[in-house]
């Protein structure tokens, strides 16, 4: 494809036209907001008293009430009065009370690779089931096959502000309770650099996505995969993931 | 406006004259405005963006050096603007083309109302990226290599998101 644009002279006059009708007048507001970002800032000179403040915010009280809340905890100590934090005396190395609390609640596996980086393209979970992938710094996620998508992506979650893929991400209600079955490799490669792959969830075909050779990993069974900006993401578990997926090299 | 001229604008802003930025604005902000509309898909938070976009270059006017493509400077900065807009927001972009639509301007006489419908049919048929794609390269005048850098996106798929635009807009009628 050649990068000229000029063959299609009637439709750029008219969409020239209509973003220059459809714009709106923003030059008054911008001016006034620099006008009055550059006026000296003015004196508010206030004829009435100063307002008092409440007895709990004022300084003397705030002194006492620290002190008498020194002397409890002193008391406390000298007394050894638990607070919350206890020893089970039979056995001296036990944690913590809260300690063991955090260790009861359930730990979702797929937040353990969060943190991950384009680096860690190797950081498979131990099954090969998935791994989590992020080029140019994003956060990208990979969906293990089989995963139920629960509920339709709201937001990207992504931290970073390097731009690499786009935020045209749009849920879609339809896919809820879907699961990640399958990718395959489409027949079109659509340049050298890129190949199309086809998703398919469900047994039935979602959407083709353009993926950039150097996503994939030479030499890995798995090839990480991103994600055009018209695919979709998901939320799992409450956390947002994008749908992305991998795919066994062929 | 030739890179030799944007440069003039952003002395004139360096040098406190809000002139520079006025021609700046008169030039590219309707542009700069559908590029930011294609991002957001809301038309106010797109115009807060493309007001902050203006509200930043007279804050703190670029360093910048004739010959480095102004158009897709101004695209970079409003597309980055609208991205960070739309991560604070957390919002997704399924964008209703047509509900925008009814929110613009009153188109004059019979033949410009023919004209702004067929526009946004053509937009309504797009994807929020194709729309993003088509703006850059019609309105502001980019090649791929500067929609790409802009937008992140490989310059191979920028030509090939912008070859499916050109099929819907042929598809419209838009044949010459």
């Amino acid at each position: 494809m050649t990068d000229d644009n000029r063959n299609l002279p009637e439709w750029e006059a008219a969409f020239t036209e209509y973003a220059r009708k459809d714009a709106p007048d923003l030059l008054p507001g911008i001016l006034a907001k620099i006008n009055a970002g550059e006026e000296p800032p003015l004196t508010v000179v206030s004829e009435a008293p100063a307002k008092k403040k409440p007895f709990w915010m004022r300084r003397q009280f705030l002194l006492s009430a620290s002190a008498f809340a020194a002397t409890l905890l002193l008391i406390a100590i000298l007394l050894r009065i638990p607070f919350g934090i206890s020893k089970d005396k039979d056995n001296p190395s036990a944690a913590p009370a809260t300690d063991e609390c955090k260790d009861d609640q359930p730990v979702l596996t797929i937040s353990a690779y969060s943190k991950s980086s384009a680096r860690d393209m190797e950081n498979a979970s131990p099954d090969n089931s998935y791994v989590s992938f992020a080029p140019d710094r994003w956060k990208h996620y990979l969906v293990p096959k089989g995963t139920v998508i629960t509920e339709p992506m709201n937001e990207l979650g992504i931290e970073d502000k390097t731009d690499k893929l786009g935020t045209q991400y749009s849920s879609s209600p339809s896919h809820t309770g879907a699961t990640v079955e399958n990718v395959v490799i489409a027949d079109e490669v659509v340049t050298q650099k890129e190949t199309l792959y086809r998703v398919v969830i469900d047994g039935e075909l979602q959407t083709d996505i353009l993926i950039r050779s150097d996503a994939v990993k030479t030499g890995n069974t798995y090839a990480c995969v991103y994600i055009l900006p018209t695919q979709e993401g998901f939320k799992l578990d409450n956390k947002t993931y994008l749908i992305c997926t991998m795919v066994e090299k062929k | 406006m030739t890179d030799r001229e944007f440069s003039n604008c952003i002395e004139d802003i360096r040098q406190r004259r809000q002139d520079g930025l006025v021609r700046i604005y008169n030039e590219y902000s309707a542009y700069l405005f559908q590029v930011v509309l294609a991002v957001l898909g809301q038309r106010e938070d797109a115009e807060d963006v493309t007001s902050d976009v203006f509200l930043k270059l007279w804050e703190n006017p670029p360093s910048y050096t004739p010959g480095n493509g102004h158009r897709g400077y101004l695209a970079t900065i409003a597309r980055n603007r609208a991205v960070d807009r739309l991560r604070k927001e957390s919002r997704t972009i399924a964008v209703d083309m047509t509900e925008e639509a009814d929110l613009g301007s009153v188109p004059s006489s019979e033949e410009e109302i023919v004209n702004e419908i067929a526009v946004e049919e053509v937009l309504a048929m797009m994807s929020p990226a194709e729309r993003e794609i088509v703006s850059m390269k019609h309105l502001m005048g980019l090649t791929f290599k500067e929609i790409a850098e802009a937008t992140g996106k490989p310059q191979g798929t920028v030509a090939w998101i912008y070859r499916e635009c050109i099929k819907k807009i042929r598809r419209c009628g838009y044949d010459r």
